[in-house]
């Protein structure tokens, strides 16, 4: 291996071990589901890191968000992990994963779920995500009225389905 | 970098802050990713240049620099399956492409073969029979058609047997998707050592086969569905698809089968539609029998050809079920 590729190498574990927690949430928000976001994640860091000599120069975070937000977030069946889990160097999970926190998860994930995938996909960026309407736009490669209108509507059905007693009873389409 | 700017909606933070709270954390190794993004360039690079070598192939096969043809819509006819204790009865076996076929298995010897729905296609090229999908085929009461893909996921494990004389049960494949030529179906058997198979063609300009009842209504299963040019004693029944939560009860099939008259009229499809061939009986069904087992009807001599069983319904649209007459089957007397 030559010195370059294992400086590149070094240089994207690092942004890997920093940007993973924000980028996971991104993850889970777009597919309401744990086991997936980190499939979805796993996709989306290994095309950021092909690109690497590229985007290292730039924001790596904005551009394997980019990656996310517009993944297959309905239909996640490729790059199932493999030997990807994680080492014993790696962080610890949140211990703040109690029943009531997993209930509290579930009952959001549903939640999610139950948007359709474009609507969803706007709803994180512009409203979770906190990006404005001509980069929710520009990133999803819709128009500014087209997140206009779906961000309001996606965000008033997130609040109709978490105002519900049981919470969501409607999953939609099968995520797997 | 993206600028980021608050919404104009009051309680997205609030609902910010809750999902914040609530995401799971997730963890990646960098060196599992980087890995497996070493890998996959590596299989890039190795399928790369297998694709080269492939593409100058398959040029190679299709021009036959050295003679010979292979047209891919070739008019050069398969031969004739080989007799087999179980073959496969594709009724129409001409047909135009994306219409409906029924698949029989049906027996010219005793065996003890076992198939179940899952079929593989191929296609003949001129020389050879080339792979074209895999099918699950539906059975008539499931009210499904089985679609033609690449690989077939998974099948309902269910047993389906040939007894001479008796052909089995009717399922049902779309050709939607499938190119002008002959295409040979094949059933494995499950249980047992052997295979049934079964020719048809496609070709555009062809009579158009029968549409099958739709699935979501009350409909009839005529079973055997080959019947003899000689006419003889048919099984009716009636199915009925499940209520919107998914249950059915033999009750809700009693009540359907009470609304159908006593007798069925036999229409014949000349390619386009349906005519009017001659008016049956149809025998009062067993007590003992529930509305499943069906009921009894003799069909007179008839043509060649595709067929259908239409019983009036006391104030709902008519049910009806498909037959085929082909020669070389016999009907239980």
């Amino acid at each position: 291996m030559t010195a370059g590729r294992a400086d590149a190498d070094a240089e994207f574990s690092v942004f890997v071990r920093a940007a993973s927690p924000e980028l996971g949430r991104v993850a889970w928000y777009l597919c309401g589901d744990p086991v997936r976001a980190e499939d979805l994640l796993q996709h989306a860091l290994l095309r950021t890191y092909l690109a690497w000599a590229r985007v290292r120069r730039g924001d790596p975070v904005a551009y394997t968000r980019r990656i996310l937000s517009n993944a297959r977030i309905d239909g996640w069946r490729k790059d199932r992990r493999e030997a990807l889990t994680a080492p014993l160097t790696m962080p610890e999970p949140s211990a703040d994963d109690g029943a009531a926190a997993r209930a509290e998860r579930d009952l959001l994930g549903r939640a999610l779920r139950a948007l359709p995938p474009q609507q969803r996909r706007v709803v994180v960026l512009r409203h979770l995500l906190d990006l404005s309407e001509a980069d929710t736009a520009a990133e999803l490669g819709v128009s500014v009225g087209t997140v206009k209108s779906t961000a309001s509507r996606g965000l008033a059905r997130l609040r109709e389905l978490l105002a519900e007693p049981s919470g969501p009873t409607a999953p939609g389409r099968s995520t797997r | 970098m993206i600028a980021r700017h608050s919404t104009p909606l009051g309680d997205a933070d609030a609902l910010r802050d809750r999902l914040a709270h609530a995401a799971p954390t997730i963890v990646v190794d960098p060196d599992a990713v980087m890995w497996k993004a070493k890998r996959r360039r590596a299989l890039v690079r190795v399928s790369t240049t297998a694709g080269v070598f492939v593409a100058i192939l398959a040029a190679a096969l299709v021009m036959r620099p050295w003679g010979g043809s292979s047209d891919p819509t070739t008019m050069v006819s398969p031969p004739p399956e080989p007799s087999r204790p179980v073959e496969i009865q594709v009724v129409p076996d001409r047909v135009t492409p994306g219409d409906v076929v029924t698949v029989v298995l049906h027996a010219n010897a005793d065996n003890g073969l076992t198939f179940g729905v899952a079929a593989e296609l191929e296609r003949w090229d001129g020389a050879e029979w080339r792979p074209a999908g895999e099918v699950g085929l539906c059975l008539l009461e499931w009210g499904c058609i089985g679609t033609v893909t690449s690989r077939i996921e998974a099948v309902a494990a269910i047993g389906l047997g040939a007894v001479p004389g008796q052909p089995g049960l009717s399922t049902l494949m779309t050709t939607d998707g499938l190119s002008d030529g002959w295409y040979r179906v094949t059933q494995r058997a499950a249980l047992g050592e052997g295979a049934a198979t079964g020719l048809f063609e496609i070709r555009a300009g062809l009579n158009a086969a029968p549409p099958p009842p739709p699935g979501d209504e009350v409909r009839l299963s005529v079973e055997p569905a080959l019947v003899s040019p000689d006419g003889g004693l048919v099984h009716v029944a009636t199915l009925v698809p499940s209520g919107p939560d998914g249950t059915l009860t033999a009750e809700d099939i009693e009540k359907a089968d009470a609304r159908l008259a006593s007798s069925a009229l036999v229409q014949r499809w000349d390619g386009q539609k349906w005519l009017d061939v001659v008016e049956v009986s149809v025998e009062p069904r067993g007590t003992a029998l529930g509305a499943e087992w069906g009921s009894l009807l003799t069909l007179p001599p008839l043509e060649e050809g595709s067929y259908r069983l239409v019983r009036e319904r006391a104030g709902e649209p008519s049910a009806w079920g498909l037959f085929a007459v082909i020669s070389g089957v016999s009907v239980p007397e």
